[in-house]
């Protein structure tokens, strides 16, 4: 397994609270890592550090033996058009329409595109999707579960090789949502690095590689998917007991596509 | 309470350094703006339009209010006194050193740095300034500098625009009550006009810009998470702003005097 | 809100563009308007003192703004103060001929100073080239530049201040006439005196002297009669008698027209005296004269009761001037010179009653200064200074 970042003993502190504490986590390349926790165990908080968004009070976040808050320029460029962020409330940029929203990134890393380029290539990603409303329309016009819709577009058009999805899946209808997933899998198929928090069972069962589980702002559990399932914690338990239904039919599934 | 007194002072002391260390990022950023921003131009361009061409109107109207003023009262009253040239200095130095460039400030400071304060405090809350950072977009030179920028260019041009209206506009305006010859008129306001007083004018207006913008959206960057954070910002941003274009129009007033 | 992003790009650069320009024609304007772009041609003097010169301050000629002072300098070793100025290229070549020569006039009024450039007159007709940049023109604190005002070799030193060349006369006029009043009084009192019998005077003198040669002749008479044929019938002695006869009359002619004289004289000594009052004080005259409360105030504000008082005084002196001209178209042959001082003292006389006449005639001054002044015009014409 290759790394692609690792968290060395990182603490995030909050209007005096410990969000995060002396986190050790190394996440793997190629691979989608699954970040699960109940609320407000501090995931969201993890994966903006992880992605470099939130800096750490403590501790260092590498990418490839490099400090990833104390990149240079170029190289902090160069990371952020390898990599694509959907947040958790989709943080849109509230004063330009849907189409600048995801156009913003292409234009800004691919600046020698043209507006047609950027364009068709904004439209193909709608069509994927199926988001057909207008892209002239502002974000606030929208419903919760398109505007995530509209943060995954945005995350994806570079075509990153790194994604940090904060809960993809959330509030989105069901259409979306398996669009969604087969774009993930998708990129899971290029070998691009998935991190991503989600509780959505099938998700996890379908696109696991690696399984993350955080308690009270500290890693319960870190490890392959197969191995952190097998964690007797009550609480990992609890956790997974959902998510281990779902992959035990997806197993039933694949033996019968044996059995066939 | 003494250490009371120097915890604040310390406190103030290190957020002085950094608001400093925040201005010079901006300045920093400013200069490689024109070279690397092209997405940012439309921040800019909108920045200007906002803060520039939408407060034309209530400049225009202050502008010929006070310079229709000092001219009636001035032909009025100086002659008595023989010191009829005097109506010249006084306009140019309420217009074009003292007032203009801070009345001109004090409408910036309330359509531009309160909405300013509002729109960043609202990105942060929202966390679409995490966004900008996940794209790689560095919020400072995409939305700050096009604010610092744009406030500042179109505080200067406004001031341009309150001494044209309030020398030249308040002119024709009086002439309905008071008739002035033209050419007397122009002649010894050209006269009386000073380069150094031009220089002043767009001194102070530069000033004034830098410090709206900096200030506005030094305490909209300083919301962490709660929407209720917001009009404090706001607050401290247009107070703050007062504040620090009075004691800088007093500094560079006095610097011209000296 | 929608604006398509063209217009706004528009919009927002028609703002800057017609800032950007209005700022520039702003400077344009101030430029042409100070001069920046003209050529200037520069020059110095040389005062005495440095009140009244200021940095900035415009030269003038006929009240034009044609330059400006550029430096005030004072040597600490001659305590002079040297002035450069310039002088604008469109008047330069016209105005800045040889012995030219630059004038600090201070008003009497306390109007301000005015530096007045008075260009040089050529002592023959052939026009002059300007002199070169740079040069030394002499100022009115120098002799040379004294000399060439009162020389006229300047154009245009009279001052162009009506009032103040008026009043500034009145002194100079005072001043002229208190000598000449000496000079008639001395005279009254030799005239007196030779009357009286005194010797020592010239009239006296010749008066003694024909006195006695009459009395010898009488003397030579009576000899001559007493002589050989004692007859004072003979044809000498008639001629002897209506001789005397002839003296005595002239003497008592002479005694007579002495007497209405001295008469008048007493008279004349009386104004005499107050006009030298005055006289000896003609800044204090001046002083009153412009006080609104004072003395001229009254002498014009009382329907010209005082102004014809004065008058009168000054026709009656006119008169006893005439009576004194009379009486030295007489004695012409002793004393040549009383005419022409008397003439003079008339001419002064008159000049006095001119004073009064303009100064009654005078609009700024008529009716009190105080209380109803004169507003100048709030927009100076082109020709005032700038402050």
């Amino acid at each position: 397994m290759r790394e692609l970042i690792y968290l060395d003993n990182v603490s995030f502190t909050s209007e005096n609270f410990e969000i995060i504490r002396e986190v050790k986590l190394s996440l793997p390349k190629n691979l989608t890592t699954v970040i699960m926790g109940s609320s407000g165990c501090g995931k969201s908080t993890l994966l903006k550090i992880a992605a470099g968004i939130y800096p750490p009070d403590s501790g260092l976040v590498y990418l490839k033996d490099k400090d990833l808050l104390e990149l240079n320029e170029k190289e902090n460029r160069e990371f952020r058009k390898i990599s694509g962020f959907v947040f958790q409330d989709s943080a849109l940029f509230a004063n330009t329409n849907i189409y600048e929203n995801i156009a913003l990134p292409l234009k800004y890393h691919f600046p020698k595109l043209s507006a047609k380029e950027v364009s068709e290539r904004v439209e193909a990603l709608c069509a994927e999707l199926g988001f057909h409303d207008s892209t002239s329309l502002r974000p606030a016009r929208l419903s919760f579960g398109e505007r995530k819709v509209i943060s995954f577009l945005r995350a994806i058009v570079c075509e990153p090789e790194i994604l940090y999805l904060d809960d993809p899946t959330q509030s989105v209808d069901s259409r979306f949502q398996e669009n969604i997933i087969k774009v993930i899998k998708r990129f899971k198929d290029k070998g691009a690095s998935i991190i991503m928090i989600t509780h959505d069972p099938k998700l996890v069962s379908q696109i696991a590689d690696y399984l993350v589980i955080v308690k009270k702002g500290e890693i319960l559990d870190a490890g392959d998917f197969n191995s952190v399932k097998q964690n007797k914690d009550p609480y990992a338990r609890q956790l997974l007991s959902q998510v281990l239904g779902e992959a035990a039919s997806f197993d039933n599934d694949l033996l019968d596509l044996l059995n066939e | 309470m003494l250490r009371a007194i120097g915890h604040r002072f310390f406190k103030m002391l290190q957020q002085s350094l950094y608001a400093l260390g925040f201005f010079f990022q901006v300045l920093r950023e400013s200069l490689f703006f024109l070279r690397r921003q092209k997405v940012a131009f439309k921040v800019l361009t909108m920045q200007i339009y906002f803060t520039g061409v939408k407060a034309l109107g209530i400049i225009t109207l202050i502008a010929l209010a006070i310079g229709a003023a000092i001219l009636i009262n001035g032909i009025a009253v100086l002659p008595q006194f023989g010191q009829g040239n005097l109506v010249y200095l006084i306009l140019i130095t309420v217009i074009t050193r003292e007032l203009g460039p801070v009345l001109t400030a004090f409408i910036v400071i309330a359509r531009s740095a309160t909405a300013i304060a509002t729109e960043l405090g609202d990105m942060v809350v929202t966390h679409q300034i995490e966004a900008y950072v996940s794209i790689g977009i560095n919020p400072v030179s995409y939305l700050v500098v096009p604010r610092f920028l744009g406030v500042t260019i179109s505080t200067i041009l406004l001031t341009i625009y309150f001494n044209f209206i309030g020398l030249f506009a308040a002119f024709f305006l009086t002439q309905v009550i008071k008739p002035i010859p033209f050419f007397d008129y122009f002649y010894n306001l050209f006269n009386a006009l000073k380069v150094v007083d031009v220089i002043t004018m767009i001194m102070k207006s530069l000033v004034f810009g830098i410090i709206i913008s900096i200030t506005a959206s030094y305490y909209a960057l300083k919301v962490q998470v709660a929407s209720t954070e917001i009009p404090v910002a706001v607050i401290k941003a247009v107070g703050q702003g007062f504040v620090l274009c009075i004691i800088a129009d007093v500094i560079i007033t006095l610097v011209y005097y000296i | 809100m929608k604006l398509k992003m063209p217009i706004v790009d528009q919009i927002v650069g028609l703002f800057i563009v017609i800032a950007i320009l209005a700022l520039a024609g702003l400077l344009i304007l101030i430029g042409i308007n100070q001069r920046w772009f003209a050529k200037n041609y520069n020059f110095s003097t040389r005062f005495n003192s440095m009140s009244g010169l200021e940095m900035g301050m415009s030269v003038t000629l006929k009240g034009f703004v044609i330059g400006k002072v550029s430096g005030i300098q004072m040597n600490p070793e001659d305590r002079f103060v040297y002035v450069d100025f310039y002088i604008y290229d469109e008047f330069y070549s016209h105005v800045v001929k040889p012995n030219s020569v630059i004038q600090l006039q201070t008003s009497p009024l306390g109007l301000g100073t005015a530096l007045i450039f008075n260009p040089g007159k050529s002592e023959t007709n052939i026009p002059q080239p300007p002199l070169a940049e740079g040069s030394f023109i002499f100022s009115n604190h120098m002799d040379e530049g004294k000399r060439l005002l009162s020389r006229g070799m300047v154009e245009g030193a009279a001052s162009e201040d009506t009032l103040g060349s008026l009043i500034a006369s009145i002194g100079p006029i005072l001043s002229n006439l208190e000598p000449i009043l000496v000079n008639t009084n001395q005279i009254l009192i030799h005239v007196n005196d030779a009357l009286e019998g005194s010797r020592d005077t010239a009239l006296g003198n010749t008066l003694y002297n024909l006195d006695k040669s009459v009395n010898e002749i009488y003397v030579a008479l009576a000899t001559v009669n007493k002589g050989p044929s004692a007859n004072t019938s003979g044809p000498l002695g008639t001629v002897l008698t209506n001789a005397a006869s002839m003296t005595d009359t002239l003497n008592l002619e002479l005694k007579r027209q002495l007497e209405t004289l001295n008469s008048t004289l007493i008279n004349l000594e009386g104004i005499t005296a107050n006009l030298d009052s005055l006289s000896k004080d003609p800044r204090g005259l001046a002083v009153k004269l412009i006080d609104p409360k004072g003395s001229l105030k009254t002498l014009l504000d009382d329907n010209n009761a005082i102004y014809n008082d004065v008058i009168e005084m000054m026709n009656s002196l006119a008169q006893i001037v005439n009576e004194l001209e009379s009486l030295s178209r007489f004695l012409t042959g002793s004393t040549p010179q009383i005419s022409g001082i008397l003439q003079e003292g008339q001419d002064v006389l008159d000049k006095s009653q001119d004073v009064m006449e303009a100064l009654i005639n005078n609009p700024l001054l008529s009716g009190g200064v105080s209380e109803k002044q004169e507003m100048p015009s709030t927009f100076q014409s082109t020709r005032d200074e700038d402050f």
